[in-house]
């Protein structure tokens, strides 16, 4: 959807796109799908994958940083904050290199997994920091098997939606 | 099912991969040990420390800090926490952990417990 945006435009549709983000945060942060510290759908990486086409990688970024951050400082507890923001940065930085040397080659439901497993590695190493441990590592091999299942099922998600929102959707490339 | 491609398949497998080689490590090499003392941190920093070997049947221990309260419940062979104050519980749903370096963590409380063996300790991370 390269149509001709100018800075206001841009601006305010980017400024949604985080109030989208904002609501598919909240809706997950009612429930607790698995026993696993960090396992989650991760609804809202639909957003993130779609800014990522529409407005490219920084602007993407930017969009996942400050709905992370908001959405911590409105749901999610001040504890949560550094994973949730660094997770949502590599997670989104991943995605973009991956976007840009990966792409035709792997769909959307790839660079969602890769966006879920680095979400998750991220928030791993917040961890280690914040308990002073290494041993927290042994909670990654569950969350990246949640990771696999997650990303494809909202990378499948993402692909539907850019598939009957914008048509053609070639044209984004 | 139509939009997978070959990529995405070899993007999964190998991160599942990544998964298995990890899980093995863990708990073939990392968590091999008998357990001797469930160690309490709060905010990155030792808060309590309870040698397992000196606890008849049952002991539950309540850890209330500025971040939260936790309930311990220590057995001869472990550990298990029975209630949080957090709102997810994930670690009272977690159960119990036997093997020396395994943890159990919650995150809004900055609580984690955690069992070590026999010295051979390589966890002396500094914060």
């Amino acid at each position: 959807m390269r149509i001709e945006m100018n800075k206001t435009r841009k601006i305010s549709i980017m400024a949604i796109f985080v109030a989208v983000g904002l609501v598919l945060q909240y809706i997950e942060s009612r429930f607790t799908p698995v026993n696993v510290p960090g396992g989650k759908l991760g609804l809202a990486n639909i957003v993130s994958i779609i800014n990522i086409f529409m407005f490219g990688g920084a602007n993407a970024t930017v969009i996942a940083v400050l709905r992370a951050t908001l959405g911590c400082l409105m749901f999610g507890g001040v504890s949560a904050i550094p994973y949730s923001v660094l997770g949502a940065l590599f997670s989104v930085l991943s995605m973009w290199g991956a976007k840009k040397w990966l792409y035709p080659k792997i769909s959307m439901i790839g660079l969602s997994i890769i966006g879920a497993a680095v979400h998750n590695v991220s928030q791993i190493f917040v961890a280690v920091w914040m308990f002073s441990s290494w041993y927290v590592f042994s909670y990654l091999p569950g969350l990246l098997v949640i990771a696999v299942v997650s990303g494809a099922v909202t990378g499948y998600a993402t692909e539907v939606f850019a598939r009957r929102a914008f048509k053609p959707w070639e044209v984004v490339k | 099912m139509k939009f997978i491609k070959k990529g995405d398949k070899i993007v999964a497998l190998s991160v599942l991969l990544l998964a298995c080689i990890l899980y093995f490590i863990f708990n073939f090499a990392v968590f091999a040990d008998k357990p001797q003392t469930a160690e309490v941190y709060v905010d990155g920093e030792l808060y309590a420390s309870y040698k397992l070997s000196e606890i008849k049947a049952q002991k539950t221990v309540a850890i209330e800090t500025e971040y939260g309260s936790n309930v311990l419940e220590l057995t001869n062979d472990g550990v298990r926490i029975t209630d949080a104050s957090c709102k997810d519980k994930i670690d009272v749903r977690s159960g119990r952990i036997t093997k020396a370096n395994q943890m159990i963590i919650c995150i809004p409380n900055r609580f984690s417990v955690k069992l070590t063996g026999n010295g051979n300790d390589v966890d002396k991370v500094t914060h």
